[in-house]
């Protein structure tokens, strides 16, 4: 029986082909020098990797002034006497998110006015030298806080995220560009709109 | 307020001519490269020209028909003119006499082949090597596809397929005479083939335990029936066949690790190197060994030997005049050894992993005569100018360095590659020099000026091998892009 189900497991095993020729030749020189390219390979991925958390930050503007709590939120007083202040409402412009909903009024800690929500951002193609009035789609990081960038707050130096979809552009392997990055330029609670520069 | 200085002198300028007119005489000895000095110490004008002194030879040696040579003192070439390359550069005295060292060159020129001819498909698999037969009437291809393709120069279409190896094909090699093909392949064995009908000659030459990575024809004027074949191997052996017997003549095996190279010498004796760092010189007639020559710190990648031209072209020279029989042919191949050499040792040169190349005169010695540094990586490929004067060495540092073939003194480093250099060949006159690379281009240096001639693009993918046909009109080369490209002037 054990010799049978032997049989039968090799007659469904793959044989590998002893005849096979494999590709990728190469001539006698570079033979057995597989590893070090190997190796190579892995000491560029590392640099690679380096360069690209330092490049991460290298974006047009590399420093924005601090901003202070007490400055970003206004302290709203709520309760019967007015005593209670844990309600906050946010007094810069912010991304709101389409199918956003709030919670009730009862539990809601931040409050984002209307007034100061965006929908768009003027974003310019620095290569091009050309402004395109391009929908948000979400707030990337605003250098300030990762709370600021939770709550969708963009103040001057915020990376957010912007669809290009329109400018047509293509990456390498051909296909359309969706979404990329932008850094707002601007103070947009004084302003009254955002201005951004794209990454590239 | 600054102080201005003296006013600046103008540096008298007259017209080119007159400096020419003005720079009085120098007396200089006229010697041949082996210290004879011909004809009593010259006084010459100082702005005399390579051609004027080539006239001057001429009627000095009563030569018939007027020869080129090229001149030097102390090793500099003489290019533009006496004065500009030696007075001026490198300050000699214009009082003491100077000697000018002549050469012959070669008296037929080579033109840089321009363009691409045709590109031929039908390989399935990168192309390993690339070689022209002996008379250069004949070109084969070894690729990664397990066959070798043999192609019709002529009209430039492929001609047979050789098909019956079951691994890449690694090197192929001609015999001297031009009548067999023999190819190493990865499955281990040696085969042969007859390039006139394409067909393979007996079954495969079993015996490696490893692929083969280099072969050698034994040299026409050694042995006129052409039946000695040396084949090196990964598994560190190197083995001497009998072509007609089908046979094994000797087996070498003192190397520790893989051969990389062999080279067949003009004096019966063998030359291989090794990955575990050493050279071996053998005696091919009974399989001893003569000596070994140690200095590398590395792997050793490649060997050139100072008569490869003459020793691969055999009979065959650019006049196309094939020899009668088989005794003419040897006659005429020893004639032409023997001008090569001019009664002195062979040089050899290795190039290595450790950056370095060694200089040695191996039928004498295991000491070298120097070792050549500047290289930042590894020398791939090492390769003597037909004339034996120079060599070239190619270097996955991206350049190509010319070397003299004597001394070994450093010459030029020839820069324009931006990917490892591969292989390079020299054109038969030893005036042009292609390399072959990484970069997918192929590119020809000029080494009158130093400078690159022209540069090849068209491959799309890395280039493997490149061969020049030993007339000169042809270069071929092949690469990862399974396509062979014949170049033409």
């Amino acid at each position: 029986m054990k010799k049978m189900i032997k049989q039968h497991q090799e007659k469904s095993a793959k044989q590998k082909d002893s005849q096979a020729v494999p590709d990728g030749a190469i001539p006698t020189y570079l033979l057995d020098r597989e590893g070090q390219q190997h190796a190579k390979i892995l000491s560029n991925m590392v640099k690679q990797k380096r360069k690209e958390k330092a490049g991460k930050w290298t974006v047009p503007l590399p420093k924005v002034r601090g901003i202070a709590e007490d400055e970003m939120f206004k302290v709203i007083k709520t309760g019967k006497n007015r005593t209670k202040q844990w309600k906050r409402m946010v007094t810069k412009a912010t991304f709101v998110g389409e199918g956003f909903t709030r919670k009730p009024p009862k539990y809601e800690r931040f409050i984002r006015p209307m007034a100061l929500r965006y929908k768009k951002a003027h974003v310019t193609h620095p290569e091009l030298g050309a402004t395109f009035y391009l929908p948000i789609i979400s707030v990337k990081k605003n250098p300030q806080s990762p709370l600021y960038t939770q709550l969708g707050v963009i103040t001057k130096g915020t990376v957010i995220e912007v669809n290009v979809s329109e400018l047509g552009l293509v990456t390498t392997s051909g296909k359309v560009v969706w979404g990329k990055y932008a850094q707002v330029t601007n103070n947009p609670e004084n302003d009254g709109c955002i201005n951004a520069v794209l990454l590239v | 307020m600054a102080t201005k200085g003296p006013p600046k002198l103008k540096p008298k300028s007259p017209n080119q001519e007159q400096i020419e007119e003005n720079l009085g005489t120098v007396i200089a000895q006229l010697t041949s490269f082996d210290g004879e000095t011909t004809g009593p110490p010259l006084s010459l004008p100082a702005g005399v020209t390579p051609e004027q002194l080539q006239l001057l030879i001429n009627q000095l040696l009563n030569n018939d028909e007027p020869l080129p040579y090229a001149f030097s003192v102390d090793g500099r070439e003489i290019s533009t003119s006496l004065y500009k390359d030696i007075i001026q550069g490198l300050q000699k005295s214009t009082e003491d006499v100077l000697k000018i060292v002549y050469q012959p060159q070669a008296i037929f020129k080579v033109r840089a082949v321009t363009r691409c001819s045709s590109t031929l498909n039908g390989h399935k698999e990168p192309i390993l090597s690339v070689s022209f037969s002996p008379d250069g009437a004949q070109l084969a291809t070894g690729s990664g596809d397990t066959t070798i393709r043999i192609w019709d120069l002529n009209t430039e279409t492929p001609h047979y397929t050789c098909s019956g190896h079951t691994g890449w094909v690694l090197y192929i090699a001609w015999s001297p005479d031009a009548k067999i093909l023999a190819s190493g392949s990865m499955d281990k064995t040696v085969r042969l083939w007859d390039p006139i009908t394409g067909k393979p000659i007996g079954d495969p030459l079993k015996g490696h335990t490893q692929w083969i990575t280099c072969l050698a024809w034994e040299p026409l004027h050694l042995n006129l029936k052409c039946n000695r074949l040396a084949s090196s191997s990964k598994d560190g052996t190197i083995r001497i066949w009998d072509t007609t017997l089908r046979r094994v003549i000797s087996t070498m095996s003192q190397h520790t690790a893989a051969v990389t190279c062999i080279k067949w010498g003009g004096n019966g004796l063998l030359y291989s190197s090794s990955r575990d760092k050493t050279i071996k010189v053998w005696d091919a007639s009974q399989g001893k060994l003569v000596r070994t020559l140690e200095g590398h710190g590395h792997w050793v990648n490649t060997l050139a030997l100072s008569t490869d031209f003459v020793l691969r072209t055999g009979a065959f020279d650019h006049t196309g005049k094939k020899p009668k029989d088989e005794n003419e042919a040897q006659e005429r191949a020893l004639e032409r050894y023997k001008a090569a050499t001019e009664n002195k040792p062979e040089r050899l040169v290795s190039g290595s992993d450790d950056f370095t190349m060694f200089l040695w005169v191996p039928s004498e010695s295991k000491k070298a005569i120097a070792r050549l540094t500047g290289h930042q990586k590894l020398v791939n490929y090492t390769s003597f100018s037909p004339d034996g004067r120079l060599f070239a060495s190619a270097s996955f540092d991206n350049s190509v360095k010319l070397w003299d073939g004597f001394t070994g003194r450093f010459i030029a480093s020839l820069r324009g590659h931006v990917g490892p250099v591969y292989q390079i060949c020299w054109s038969s006159d030893s005036r042009l020099l292609i390399s072959s690379s990484k970069d997918s281009t192929l590119k020809i240096w000029n080494l009158k000026t130093k400078k690159i001639k022209l540069d090849l693009p068209g491959h799309l993918d890395e280039v493997f091998s490149v061969d020049w046909s030993p007339g000169g009109d042809k270069v071929a080369s092949g690469g990862k892009d399974c396509q062979l490209k014949i170049w033409r002037n």
